[in-house]
Formats: structure tokens, sequence, C-alpha cells
């Protein structure tokens, strides 16, 4: 099968879906939020100002530095902290209570410049950056030596397809060509 | 990084799905069932921004810049589309087919992730800025997904090696 709209047609589509993409990024870039934040504020709006935030919802993310009751500081040098209402028993996931040193995100009402009353906390042990970063990298290269070993690129098509042997492998133009012109090569020596 | 399972998990549900879909389709072959974990990884192409950050891009392009529109339907469906574009014509339709199906799976599982607040993220953005209430069934650094999407794959690799053994063949009892 060759190209429905030619090669043309096809840089077009190409241009016109990654000009489409390129609008979302920047769009995303332009507006605050975006959506994978969420729309409330965090605790880096929230600490150098949070009188000016009593009263709203907001989410702070920190570590624990103590636990009777759950106080957290948002910066790492133990700079803006805030005690945390009711952060064991909304805890969501993971190994409750919390233990000093435990990064913690909290959600919640700001009752003071330093309280914040928890509607939501969810808590991640430190140690599982590392798990996260070579646990994806393992399932990239999977797909990725997946890809290679089964496809491979057309230089006649301009495009990639399944590696001969695989099921749906439908031969190209030009290849349908040459086995046409060998099949009748081999009819005319026979004849 | 939260809001986002991890990449493994993602891609042996992709095999999972995929390797099922071959069991049932003739025409779907090993190189189709990458496509279904290439589509499952897809979303995550926005955890470039761990290595290149929003800010970093927005500095050298001159531009505003963020990620995020990757991780949505949107993001997917197009890059779902230029990747359909370098695949050959013969097998385009499906490639499509098979990604949307690998990117779905990615977001029906990420919308299940435990949040802060609650919400997951706007799945439909720039569409609609709706946030459907998280799953709040695992954290994106939970092991146990993957450990059951690792199962899964390891089940439906088995079946397939026996699928796989020639019709006639003596049985191994």
């Amino acid at each position: 099968m060759s190209e429905p709209y030619g090669q043309l047609g096809r840089v077009l589509a190409g241009l016109a879906l990654a000009g489409l993409l390129v609008g979302c990024v920047v769009l995303a870039g332009a507006t605050p939020g975006g959506p994978l934040e969420s729309d409330y504020p965090t605790e880096v709006e929230v600490t150098p100002d949070a009188e000016s935030y009593v009263g709203d919802q907001v989410i702070l993310g920190g570590f624990v530095v103590d636990t009777e009751p759950v106080v957290i500081a948002t910066r790492a040098s133990g700079y803006g902290q805030f005690t945390l209402v009711d952060a064991d028993d909304q805890l969501r996931a993971g190994t409750g209570p919390l233990e000093e040193g435990d990064r913690v995100t909290a959600f919640g009402t700001l009752a003071d410049d330093s309280t914040l009353l928890v509607e939501r906390t969810v808590t991640r042990e430190s140690s599982e950056t590392g798990y996260m970063l070579v646990v994806s990298a393992l399932g990239g290269l999977w797909v990725v030596g997946r890809v290679v070993r089964h496809w491979r690129f057309d230089r006649t098509a301009l495009a990639i397809v399944p590696r001969t042997g695989d099921r749906g492998d439908t031969p190209t133009d030009e290849t349908d060509r040459r086995t046409q012109s060998r099949a009748r090569a081999g009819g005319e020596r026979r004849g | 990084m939260s809001g986002v399972a991890d990449v493994l998990t993602h891609v042996l549900v992709g095999y999972v799905i995929g390797m099922l879909l071959s069991f049932r389709v003739e025409r779907i072959g090993p190189a189709h069932v990458t496509l279904v974990m290439l589509g499952a990884l897809s979303p995550d192409v926005v955890k470039i921004q761990h290595v290149v950050p929003d800010g970093a891009v927005a500095a050298l392009l001159g531009v505003p810049f963020a990620w995020g529109p990757v991780h949505t339907l949107v993001g997917s469906a197009l890059v779902i589309g230029l990747i359909a574009l370098v695949v050959a014509p013969a097998n385009r339709l499906l490639a499509v087919a098979l990604l949307a199906v690998g990117a779905l799976s990615h977001h029906v599982l990420d919308v299940l992730l435990v949040t802060p607040t609650g919400e997951a993220y706007a799945v439909f953005w720039p569409l609609l800025e709706y946030r459907p209430p998280a799953g709040d069934l695992y954290l994106s650094s939970d092991r146990w997904p993957a450990v059951v999407a690792g199962c899964c794959a390891l089940v439906v690799w088995l079946i397939d090696r026996r699928r796989d053994e020639p019709a006639g063949a003596p049985a191994r009892e």
C-alpha cells in the first residue's frame, strides 16, 4: 500500500499534529496550574506568606520534624514549619503512623499561619525515588528493545514495517513488484 | 513525580493487553504487541521533565512551556498520530488502534492513583478542566502494582509459549 495522500500529505499531517502538540505545551506553560498540577496553592507559595492563605485549601509538601503532634518543615533547612492536625488519621496510603524524616504531602485548610487542618495526607519514603527511576528506565528500555527487534525501517516506503516473520507483515509495493518479477523471471527460465 | 505510576507497570500492562489481543486476532503479531506497549508508555514522555524541566525548555526556546499536556488524552491522541505516521500505511490504522488501547490503559491506571487532594489530573485538558475523583488505589511508588502486572505478564507469556508449540507435536506428559 502506498501513502494514501502521498508523502506531502503525510508531512503536512505530521506538521499539523506537531503544531497542535506544540500549541498544547505552550498553552500549558502560559497558564498557571496546568493539567497535572492541582489548582491549589502549594508550599512554594504558602511558606513565605502563610498569613495571606489562612482559611484557604492548600497542599503542603515537606518532611516530618516532630510527631506529637505531627509537624512538617517545607524547606530542607527545617524552615517553614506547619503543625498538621489529624495527619495520621487522614493518611491515605503508605505505612502509618508518620515518623520523623518521612516525606509527606498534606492537603487541607490553613487554620492559621502555622497550622493545617488536614483532610488528606500522602506519604512516601525517600528511598522509593531511586526505585522508581530504575524501574522506569527498565520499562523504557524493554519497549525500545522490542521496537528495534520487531520493526525495521523500509527505505522505499520511508516508514517502519514489521520485520519479516512477524504476523501482519504486509509486503510493500516495492517488495510486491520484486516478488512478481522474480516469479516472472523464474517462469521465463522454466519456459 | 506524584500522579505518575511507574513506567514498568504501564509497559507490563500494555504487554498483557497486547498479548491477549494477539491470542484473539490473527493479524496481531509480536510487532503489534510492541505497539500496545509503546502506547502504554507514551504518556510517560512527560517524565522528561525530571531531566529537562519546563523552565529549561522555556528558557531555551523563549516561549512558555510545560510538559504536562503530553500526559492527557489530547496529548496522547497527538503523540499516537505522530507515531502512526512513521508506520507504513498497510499497518497504520491497526497501529493507531493498538497505540490508543495502550495509552488508554495508561490513563485509566493513573486516574486510579492516590493523590493528596483526592482529585486526579485534568485528563481531558485542554478541552475540559475537569479533574475526575482519584481512584485512591495505589501510590506511584507502591511496588505491588508492578508485581501484579509482572505476574499477569508471566502468565500470558507462558500461554503464548504453549500456543507456539507446533501443532501435532507430542504432548509433554
